[in-house]
């Protein structure tokens, strides 16, 4: 059984290095004070290391799946990150299956100092930015970095999978508080556009002064 | 076709999370108690229909509930 971590383990977690790309190995101390291995998926999901094949081994399991079937958190006392060469669990035969959620199904983490984001969009005046600079709770963004993918309106529309019906030529730029609740995800396929690109969802969205722009990109 | 959604309900929708970057996926309820599902609503203010409800008014409308992504 899989088991979700508390918001001050997934806190202590994230401030430390990844094994690899969406994992860290980790030692758990359980409630009954035994002592277990195995992997933290996202900062936010335990799979001690008896289970791993059971339950990434699974064919057709969406980590979003995974997440459901997980216990609730409490049941884990502490976590250490263990080195790399602790355990051996076959990580890129199954935990690449964890990189790819969409924001909505992601859970909470939060944002570093001075970590910028861009919001594309077909509207200068995008509802979900306010005169005051804030950023509207549950909007959608990208980050900088993924955003560099991007030169054009037609790009974005297909790296975001945005529904438009006029060219989405405006980018935001979002630059929030540190710690800023934010979802992190990948965009999944949908409206027949492929997807694939970061998407951040602003559970509670971004404070007044954060948003700048808009800044334009060409059509083509 | 777009209809034009005023203000109230602009207001509303900016309480809900998007589905995607700029735009939800909503069931419009009409007062005829006819529901019109899966409907895409444009930066909270642009209510995207299919061509047999061209002739829809805004009036007709009685609630737009956000479906969860």
């Amino acid at each position: 059984m899989p088991y979700k971590l508390d918001v001050e383990q997934m806190r202590e977690l994230i401030t430390q290095p990844e094994t690899g790309m969406g994992y860290q190995y980790v030692e758990a101390t359980m409630s009954n004070f035994s002592s277990l291995k195995g992997v933290v998926l996202n900062a936010e999901l335990f799979i001690p290391e008896e289970k791993i094949e059971k339950i990434m081994g699974r064919h057709f399991l969406t980590y979003s799946t995974i997440l459901k079937e997980a216990e609730q958190p409490g049941y884990i006392r502490k976590l250490k990150v263990i080195r790399r060469n602790s355990l051996h669990l076959g990580e890129t035969k199954y935990f690449a299956k964890s990189i790819s959620s969409p924001a909505s199904e992601a859970g909470i983490s939060w944002t570093e100092k001075n970590k910028v984001f861009k919001r594309f969009s077909s509207y200068r005046n995008d509802r979900r930015v306010k005169e005051d600079g804030s950023l509207v709770p549950g909007a959608y963004a990208t980050t900088e970095i993924d955003a560099r993918n991007v030169k054009t309106e037609t790009e974005a529309t297909l790296r975001y999978a945005l529904l438009t019906d006029e060219p989405a030529i405006y980018v935001f730029t979002i630059l929030p508080p540190e710690k800023t609740p934010v979802r992190i995800g990948t965009v999944e396929p949908a409206n027949g556009k492929p997807g694939g690109g970061i998407e951040v969802l602003f559970e509670s969205g971004s404070p007044k002064s954060t948003v700048t722009g808009p800044d334009t990109i060409p059509a083509k | 076709m777009k209809l034009k959604l005023n203000n109230s309900w602009t207001k509303k929708l900016l309480k809900c999370p998007e589905t995607g970057m700029g735009y939800q996926r909503v069931d419009v309820v009409l007062k005829s108690g006819q529901i019109i599902k899966n409907i895409v609503v444009l930066n909270a203010e642009d209510l995207v229909l299919p061509d047999q409800y061209a002739d829809l008014r805004l009036k007709e409308v009685a609630d737009l509930i956000v479906r969860k992504k």
